[in-house]
């Protein structure tokens, strides 16, 4: 052939790839599009429509990174995610040309004092510090970021030995006593993958002075892989504590219970995401799950939401006692709050019996994660602001606050939300999606789907080798210790010298016109509303 | 020993209090104020109580030694006349000197981003500390120490008369250990010494001065 056939070839070629392939596949496409009996959208504008469920796919990653405004992001705005993010990985928080608030919008403000306390008033207890790792930046362009990280002795931040918060301080063997106010909320091995499980045991148990709740899905060995304290999570399916046929296992609860790990147990009635029973699809139960369940091998489990030990009241206060005299340990209960009798009738009886609870954990209805329907999530129960100022009103009306603390959580990420809630009425607060965060989590929304991008939320063993235990657990620590900072950097403005110290009087409301008002005006609002529904 | 440690409250004074526990020396630690008094005595101090001259002189009689700490930086004080109290070290040298305890170590800094003809410096007012120690009637080590970072000690450092690298840094628990352990050393006895990190291990450092 002479080079003028190659080059007819050569142009067949070029001219059937540019040119012909792309036509033969939109044909294909229009056909296949226009035929199909599924989407309206592509049967009256075929190939053309793909648009609209490509840009609907990457829609929140562009929210996320590009459109979103800095604060409007949900759950969590940028800088809340950012703000956690920093804590971990520098231990450093400071932020430059002010707030970005909206200051015209209401919400809670703390009353910071004429006169705030000085570092050296502060009743902090440093004297053990952490030896931990940060990162430091060697230098930031547009396209790469520079950093390496170093070892740290941190502060800790703990509170001093007479101001730490002691769970069953009068009703239990042994009362457990914590030296600080943020720990880890429920969040079960299964649910979160091992590592995730594991970095956080081992950053928890580094910082000390907080607490990791297992979730309702057993203790496992990742769990104890820190020694962090334990609060063991214990839900109407049992798992952990359960016979094979689904009763209550004392003999497994005294395993448990005699473990030195584990400080306290605490009865999920609800929590504020799913006000229903948990669901974990057969192919997910393996071995290693069942066994720390104690349920059956690839069978679907299908949780009841509500315990069948008990239905009333003086039912479970009684079935609380023997857990606490078998234990030997406090013993609480999680709760959404939504009718305010029920409550009431909760709280008599307490006064009245003398029995009760060790502590309350009470979840706000914008409490969050795992697997749950949208109407659950968005529509039941209170938000935590408004719950947790009623429960520690009514503890107080009925005489019995002393007996109790409080573990408030929903979305109180950030040491200011912390704060608030302490002085609302919270003892304690629990936090799950900032440690998530701490761990790697890009708040993708697939926790459901067991696809967890960054190997946080997924039991998937390859999506999990992007986690580095030995590098996150560091920024768990840090973490807390920043909360742990942030409060007494609070607790010092508003001129008391410990968070503990924090008090209704501490914050207030500020709504839209620029008008004040004290917290016991959402009490009034709620006792009205009460009063609406009776009548 | 019975060690009295004067600003124990202060970041490298808690690691000094620690470090002396350690040793099995008895400390005694002065704090700025009341509220440190209770973490001193559980980082390990046999007695910890509040500054104040004039109640300073029985513990000082019952000690062996004096640790005189103070929050200098070399970075804070650059420019400015004064870095320490010069009333209140001078008055501890009188009283160490009355109550005849012998030994005295000072934390001071390294200056070295200051130049000769820096106008703090023209007047000697910076160095007035470590020159009425000095001259007083004790055994003392001047020990001045590199910028303080919070890094885990390493127990390894450099120890010479002059330190030019600007940069020369020392983690806080490093720099209360040359404290602790110049305590009983006699190659640094009557001496000013300037330490930062570096390979040697510090009581090795210290003797071969």
């Amino acid at each position: 052939m002479s080079l003028t056939d190659y080059l007819v070839i050569a142009l067949f070629v070029f001219i059937s790839l540019v040119i012909f392939i792309p036509v033969i596949l939109f044909i294909y496409w229009y056909i296949k599009d226009d035929r199909q009996k599924q989407h309206s959208i592509l049967r009256n504008f075929p190939v053309i429509g793909k648009v609209r469920y490509f840009t609907e796919n990457v829609g929140p990653e562009l929210r996320q990174y590009l459109f979103n405004n800095d604060t409007e992001g949900k759950p969590f705005s940028r800088k809340e995610y950012q703000d956690v993010v920093k804590a971990g990985k520098y231990k450093e928080r400071l932020i430059g040309f002010g707030s970005i608030r909206d200051f015209d919008e209401e919400g809670f403000y703390i009353r910071n004092t004429l006169f705030p306390k000085l570092v050296d008033e502060m009743k902090v207890d440093n004297t053990r510090k952490i030896n931990t790792r940060v990162y430091k930046v060697d230098g930031d362009n547009l396209f790469s970021r520079k950093e390496h990280s170093e070892e740290k002795l941190a502060d800790p931040y703990y509170l001093r030995d007479e101001d730490a918060v002691v769970l069953g301080e009068e009703s239990c063997r042994q009362p457990f006593r914590v030296k600080g106010l943020v720990g880890q909320s429920a969040m079960s091995y299964g649910s979160l993958g091992e590592k995730a499980i594991t970095a956080l045991s081992k950053g928890l148990g580094l910082a000390g002075g907080t607490w990791m709740n297992t979730g309702e899905g057993g203790l496992s060995q990742y769990h104890l892989a820190g020694s962090p304290d334990i609060i063991m999570q214990i839900g109407p399916d049992m798992f952990g504590v359960r016979k094979p046929n689904g009763e209550f296992s004392w003999e497994e609860f005294k395993k448990k219970s005699e473990l030195p790990e584990v400080k306290a147990f605490e009865l999920k009635l609800a929590q504020g995401a799913k006000t229903r029973g948990g669901h974990v699809e057969g192919e997910k139960v393996t071995e290693e799950i069942a066994s720390i369940r104690l349920v059956e091998v690839g069978k679907t489990i299908n949780s009841p939401n509500r315990f069948y030990e008990f239905d009333n009241v003086p039912s479970m206060f009684d079935f609380i006692e023997e857990l606490r005299s078998v234990g030997g340990k406090p013993v609480g209960m999680k709760i959404v709050v939504g009718d305010l009798d029920a409550l009431e009738n909760m709280i008599s009886y307490m006064k009245k019996s003398g029995k009760g609870p060790d502590f309350i954990t009470v979840d706000g209805g914008e409490g969050g994660t795992g697997a749950t329907y949208q109407e659950l999530a968005d529509s039941v129960g209170l938000p935590i602001q408004s719950a947790l100022t009623v429960v520690d009103e009514m503890l107080r009306e009925y005489g019995v606050r002393d007996r109790v603390k409080i573990i408030a959580s929903g979305k109180l990420i950030t040491p200011d939300k912390i704060a608030i809630a302490l002085a609302m009425g919270a003892d304690l607060v629990n936090i799950a999606r900032g440690f998530m965060i701490s761990v790697g989590c890009i708040m993708a929304g697939v926790c459901h789907t067991n696809h967890c991008p960054a190997g946080v939320a997924t039991t998937d063993k390859k999506l999990q080798d992007g986690l580095i235990v030995e590098e996150k657990h560091y920024r768990v620590c840090n973490y807390v210790i920043s909360l742990r900072e942030g409060l007494y950097n609070l607790a010092a403005a508003a001129g008391i010298d410990n968070p503990t110290q924090f008090e209704r009087k501490h914050i207030v409301h500020k709504d839209k016109f620029g008008r004040v008002s004290p917290i016991e005006d959402i009490l009034h609002a709620a006792k009205r509303a009460q009063l609406q529904k009776e009548n | 020993m019975k060690v009295i440690v004067i600003g124990a409250n202060g970041d490298v004074g808690e690691h000094v209090i620690r470090k002396l526990a350690d040793r099995k020396h008895e400390a005694l630690a002065v704090a700025a104020n009341e509220n440190q008094i209770e973490d001193l005595v559980k980082l390990g101090a046999a007695q910890a109580i509040v500054y104040d001259e004039e109640k300073l002189i029985p513990y000082l009689q019952a000690s062996d030694a004096v640790i005189y700490l103070t929050g200098v930086n070399p970075k804070k004080h650059t420019g400015k006349t004064v870095m320490v109290d010069h009333q209140s070290i001078s008055d501890i040298i009188q009283l160490a000197q009355k109550s005849n305890v012998r030994r005295f170590v000072m934390m001071s800094a390294v200056k070295a981003e200051e130049s000769e003809t820096d106008p703090s410096r023209k007047i000697a007012a910076k160095d007035l500390p470590e020159d009425m120690l000095k001259a007083a009637n004790l055994v003392y080590t001047v020990i001045r120490i590199g910028q303080l970072t919070d890094n885990p000690g390493n127990g390894t450092i450099t120890l010479s008369e002059k330190i030019h690298n600007r940069k020369a840094e020392i983690s806080r628990e490093d720099a209360a250990e040359v404290l602790v352990e110049s305590l009983d050393k006699e190659a640094v006895f009557h001496s000013t010494i300037e330490a930062a990190s570096g390979d040697t291990p510090i009581s090795k450092a210290l003797s071969q001065f």
